[in-house]
């Protein structure tokens, strides 16, 4: 990441040699004033070549400032583009329901807390190797015997604060880990709080916060008191040493004839020495944050990849007709699972033929719809359709032959005809609104403000559970593929709405082959075939 | 900023403060003191290098040494405590501001705050609140701070030529003050669009990573792709603009602090030349300077977080501000109180959620005998889990009356309203903490072996005595660690402990299969012992036989027979 901040850290060291130069003339300006008696006039130049140093020293500052954000910017694109293309080739599977927030949070807020690491804690660490060392160079030319001040106090500095920092470091990792725990709480007091009313103890949730936020900050002030105490030694360390610069110069320019322009200078140039160490502790809390968010990204870039990812159109071998599909012998274990979703089941869907799916929750439903989806591939045993393993096809192309009716679809931002192109995203709207008619979509679209080219989802209108589904089967239809894969379609729809749907999955359905997972007795009517799972396996099948 | 009008947004976050805010006057009295030392310290070594150079022993420069000791130590200390007040106050007064805000958005939940109820809003919301940590030590402190140490400068300067102090004065006020607010004003556009964009980002990446599946299946990975980079391109240009405006007030501001060096240095040889100065003085002037400048440059680049600070705080004090939905009866006033024989009756209650919006109820009528058991049904959308949400007030009908017991709920106030009805709703919370807790929000004072029993009653026993540490058992974010069905057990269990005299479950059992379902069922009959208890269902359960079906049609109650 320093290679990345380069730029920066050149305009930075530049800065530095500046500040050096500009000491050394200001050392000169007094000197030549106080001791050699000149006046203005003859000071003057050397005012001008302070003030002419200054100029390029801020200019050094502003060329710092911005590379590093230039820096950040790249830096941040690529981290981004990098994590969701691997989240895609992690599949919905792979991912766990329970993970999206934290997931989301990481791509979003996440991956933007690199941006002050990057611009401040990164830089702010290389100078701290870079400045002191150029410092301590000029004071050693001036005046050799400064040095040992500073030889003594740097490294001793240096030594506590790796000893120090070391325990500092854990205990603000806990800190931090608590913090975000703390902001957890929060957010669920809050998200709560209609319940909290509704059992009259909103009065209890309060006090809770009360207690809790109070005791966090205690537990977090004892952390933080050895974290001053590093900065009190590093304070102290630095005007001590400023004090016995100034002291000692002064005794050896009495004793020894050492010149006032020298003293001077050496004093000048010694808070400079201390300075960087002090900048790069105001930028720990950057660079905790920004460890963090990394630690974050490499977790779910270490997330084991269950289907190449696809970006943009793929082309390959679409099946024209319904396949006939079947799972052989397959069997498969989710990678933090203990037993197996799947154990040996074989399963056949004929050309065409609509297979409902019952059981209890648990008995591996889902994991033979995300099979048929490719989310997850089978750790034994095959999946084949038309006799081709789905293994041997690229999955974006597979799933161009497979339509899905997810439990719960997502509605996109944007108009409720976008959300139906995601079918296919060239459809004409008249094919739009052939899909939204088969769905039984079009009597509550048209109601909408402005109809098919209503703004649905996040922050535009809300759609009802009943509503998304029928937008999700009106997808399924547009996508016209041979093969189509419904969960629980009617879960979210009352009796009189049920009828109508059942009606458009028929509709749906004819002619392909599909898989429908079902709960309610409405749903396995329409299936040519019903399937009882159990732990895994197939216990009965008939009409 | 809509909350810009009445006093200034800061003014009142502070205001919340009361007395706390002495803790951050302290810090900045303390951190005036730190750089107060660092000017002391500086002027004492300047002339006492400067006194060294013109006389031939150490004698007369014991008190010049004893008083650069003096600072350096008092510097150290004084740094130490200011962090130590510091964050000792800013912890209590983020204390303060969490109960304020929860305290302050109580009165308006659900129903004022019916659009902040998606995650990431409320999301917002937390971090705007977290915010708030940057308001005493990054924006309050830090003027407190530089306007002491630059009084302790120029009464330094003063005391050699009141000229000396004017010049630094003038550089002060150019780099503390002006340079801030020219700053400032290029600055808060950008940084309110960078913030937009910021939230803009994280919604999409929520909505991205919960569409993943729906986008892998349908192979539009790029819809999010494209989403996210055009995103990306947009706030780099604003990043951009902003990091030049951030790195021109730096390079000002270093600028600024240098001249102000350069220029005090040249009136001094001036005055020097004059013989208005002594010499051994002129070292004392730059070095004097330098020290007052440490306190006052780093105003120029408070900027930021007086706009962060000032725009999380405006979001909140606008939710704050909010009118409630549902008026309280007066205060003080003495509330008629329900009987508690569950006795619930609509009569010509008229609803809408919105005042543009349409009528979900309109003149609804119906009365529920006391011991009631009952089944609400209706299509989806038809206004059944309205009438659940009038009963616990989180609304209020436009028209009509609702009486519990016969007494008008608008007089007996909420607390005796959600005393006597207990609601299982669909989104109803489950905190992120144990089986237990969560169980005691309906009656904290429950023993286990009571919970055990209502466990049971909802079938859900087995369940929990399988989880590790039983009833201690965390149930995760969101009770993500249990099944839909599991969660809508555990509320279920949660609402009979309160014991109301009446209950609605509103779909509370939609998850469950049907064997469960009639076990859970039977158990909640059993439980509640011919207290009134109303499913609310499309599907009303096959094994719940009702003394009286209601359904709700077009903002009607009809009665079924």
């Amino acid at each position: 990441m320093a290679v990345a901040v380069g730029g920066a850290i050149g305009a930075h060291t530049v800065a530095v040699l500046c500040t050096i130069a500009w000491s050394l003339l200001l050392a000169a300006a007094v000197d030549r004033a106080f001791v050699g008696g000149e006046g203005l006039g003859a000071v003057a130049p050397v005012l001008v070549a302070m003030a002419a140093v200054l100029v390029v020293r801020s200019a050094a500052g502003w060329v710092a400032e911005v590379r590093a954000d230039h820096a950040s910017g790249r830096l941040r694109a690529r981290v981004r583009a990098d994590l969701v293309a691997h989240l895609f080739a992690v599949g919905p599977a792979g991912l766990g329901r329970e993970r999206t927030g934290e997931v989301a949070g990481t791509v979003g807020a996440g991956v933007d807390a690199l941006h002050d690491h990057v611009t401040r804690f990164v830089p702010a660490a290389a100078m701290a190797v870079v400045a002191p060392v150029l410092v301590f160079v000029a004071i050693a030319v001036l005046d050799p015997w400064t040095t040992l001040i500073l030889l003594f106090t740097g490294p001793m500095l240096i030594l506590l604060l790796a000893v120090i920092g070391r325990r500092t470091r854990a205990l603000t990792e806990r800190r931090f880990d608590e913090l975000g725990w703390l902001s957890a709480f929060y957010l669920d007091m809050i998200r709560g709080l209609p319940t909290l009313k509704a059992f009259r103890r909103s009065g209890d949730g309060a006090d809770t916060i009360e207690d809790v936020s109070r005791r966090f900050g205690d537990t977090t002030m004892e952390v933080l008191r050895t974290a001053f105490q590093t900065s009190l030694v590093m304070e102290w360390a630095a005007t001590a040493a400023t004090a016995l610069v100034a002291v000692q110069v002064s005794f050896r320019m009495i004793e020894t004839g050492l010149p006032f322009g020298t003293g001077l200078a050496v004093l000048v140039l010694t808070p400079e020495f201390f300075l960087p160490f002090r900048r790069l502790a105001l930028e720990y809390h950057a660079g905790q944050s920004g460890d963090a968010a990394l630690a974050r990204i490499a977790e779910i870039e270490a997330l084991p990849a269950c289907a190449p990812p696809v970006l943009g159109p793929v082309d390959g071998p679409t099946f024209e007709h319904p396949p006939a599909i079947e799972l052989v012998g397959v069997r498969y274990r989710y990678p933090d699972a203990s037993g197996d979703a799947l154990d040996g089941l074989d399963l056949g869907l004929g050309a065409g033929e609509t297979v409902a799916l019952v059981g209890l929750s648990g008995a591996g439903k889902t994991t033979v719809a995300r099979l048929l989806l490719r989310f997850v591939d089978p750790s034994e045993g095959h999946v084949r359709a038309d006799g081709v393993a789905l293994t041997d096809l690229d999955p974006a192309a597979w799933r161009r032959s497979v339509a899905w009716v997810p439990q719960s679809p997502t509605i996109l931002a944007g108009t409720v005809a976008d959300n139906v192109r995601l079918g296919d995203p060239a459809a004409s709207d008249e094919r739009v609104r052939a899909a939204l008619e088969l769905a039984r979509a079009t009597t509550f679209v048209d109601a909408l403000p402005a109809g098919a080219d209503t703004v649905v989802g996040e922050r535009g209108l809300q759609l009802s559970g009943g509503q998304r589904q029928r937008l999700a089967i009106a997808r399924a239809a547009l996508r016209d593929a041979p093969v189509v894969v419904l969960d629980e379609p009617t879960a979210h729809l009352d009796d009189e709405l049920e009828a109508e749907v059942v009606a458009a999955i028929a509709e749906l359905l004819r002619d392909r082959t599909a898989l429908v997972i079902a709960h309610r007795p409405s749903t396995a009517a329409m299936a040519d075939r019903v399937v009882r799972l159990e732990a895994g396996r197939v216990v009965g099948s008939g009409r | 900023m809509s909350a810009g009008e009445g006093p200034p947004v800061l003014r009142r976050m502070i205001a919340v403060f009361g007395r706390l805010r002495w803790w951050v006057v302290l810090a900045g009295l303390l951190s005036a003191l730190t750089l107060g030392a660092g000017i002391g310290l500086m002027s004492m070594a300047g002339y006492l290098i400067s006194r060294s150079a013109i006389v031939d022993a150490t004698e007369g420069l014991t008190l010049a040494i004893v008083g650069v000791r003096f600072f350096a130590i008092t510097r150290a200390v004084a740094r130490y405590l200011e962090r130590y007040v510091g964050h000792l106050g800013t912890f209590r007064m983020l204390t303060r501001a969490r109960v304020w805000f929860f305290a302050g958005i109580e009165p308006l939940a659900p129903a004022a705050l019916a659009e902040e109820r998606s995650g990431d809003l409320l999301t917002r919301i937390v971090d705007d609140v977290e915010t708030l940590q940057d308001l005493p030590l990054r924006v309050m402190a830090p003027p407190i701070a530089a306007a002491l140490a630059a009084a302790v400068g120029s009464v330094v300067l003063g005391a050699l030529d009141p000229a000396l102090a004017v010049v630094l004065v003038v550089f002060l006020l150019l780099c503390g003050v002006v340079l801030p607010l020219a700053t400032r004003r290029s600055s808060t556009a950008l940084t309110d669009a960078l913030a937009a964009d910021r939230a803009l980002t994280n919604a999409t990446s929520v909505e991205g990573v919960s569409a993943l599946a729906d986008l892998v299946a349908y192979g539009r990975e790029d819809l999010f792709v494209d989403r996210l980079a055009e995103l990306t391109e947009r706030r780099r240009t604003t990043e951009r603009r902003l990091a030049r405006v951030r790195a021109t007030n730096v390079a000002l501001s270093v600028l600024l602090a240098g001249l102000a060096v350069v220029a005090a240095l040249a009136l001094g040889v001036a005055l020097l030349a004059d013989g208005r100065i002594e010499g051994v003085m002129l070292a004392v002037v730059p070095l004097a300077v330098i020290a007052t400048f440490e306190g006052v440059a780093p105003l120029a680049a408070s900027f930021e977080h007086v706009d962060r600070t000032r725009a999380a705080a405006g979001r909140l004090l606008d939710l704050v501000d909010r009118p409630p939905a549902v008026a309280e009866p007066p205060a003080g006033a003495e509330l008629p109180v329900p009987s508690g024989e569950g006795r619930v009756e609509l009569d010509g209650v008229r609803f809408r959620y919105r005042p543009e919006g349409d009528d979900v109820l309109a003149g609804a009528t119906f009365t529920i005998p006391a011991g009631a058991q009952v089944a609400v049904a209706g299509p989806s959308g038809a206004g059944k889990s309205t009438i659940a949400a009038l009963l616990l007030r989180f609304w209020q009908p436009q028209a009509g009356m609702i009486r519990l017991d016969g007494v008008d709920l608008a007089a007996m106030g909420s607390e005796a309203a959600r005393a006597t009805v207990a609601v299982v709703a669909q989104h109803d919370h489950l905190f992120d903490t144990t089986v237990r807790d969560n169980l005691r929000l309906g009656d904290a004072d429950c023993d286990d072996d009571h919970l055990w029993s209502v466990l049971a009653a909802v079938a859900l026993d087995d369940v929990v005595r399988a989880m590790p540490g039983g009833l201690d058992a965390r149930v995760g974010e969101d009770a993500g660690r249990l099944s839909g069905g599991e969660r809508q057990r555990l509320m279920i269990a949660r609402a009979l402990l309160a014991e109301a005299p009446v209950l609605v479950l509103d779909e509370a059992t939609a998850h469950l299969d049907p064997a469960t379902e009639q076990r859970v069922v039977e158990g909640i009959t059993a439980w509640r012992a011919g207290r009134t208890t109303v499913h609310v269902a499309h599907h009303p359960p096959v094994s719940f036989s009702p003394d009286l079906v209601l359904e709700v049609r077009d903002g009607q109650v009809l009665e079924r027979a």
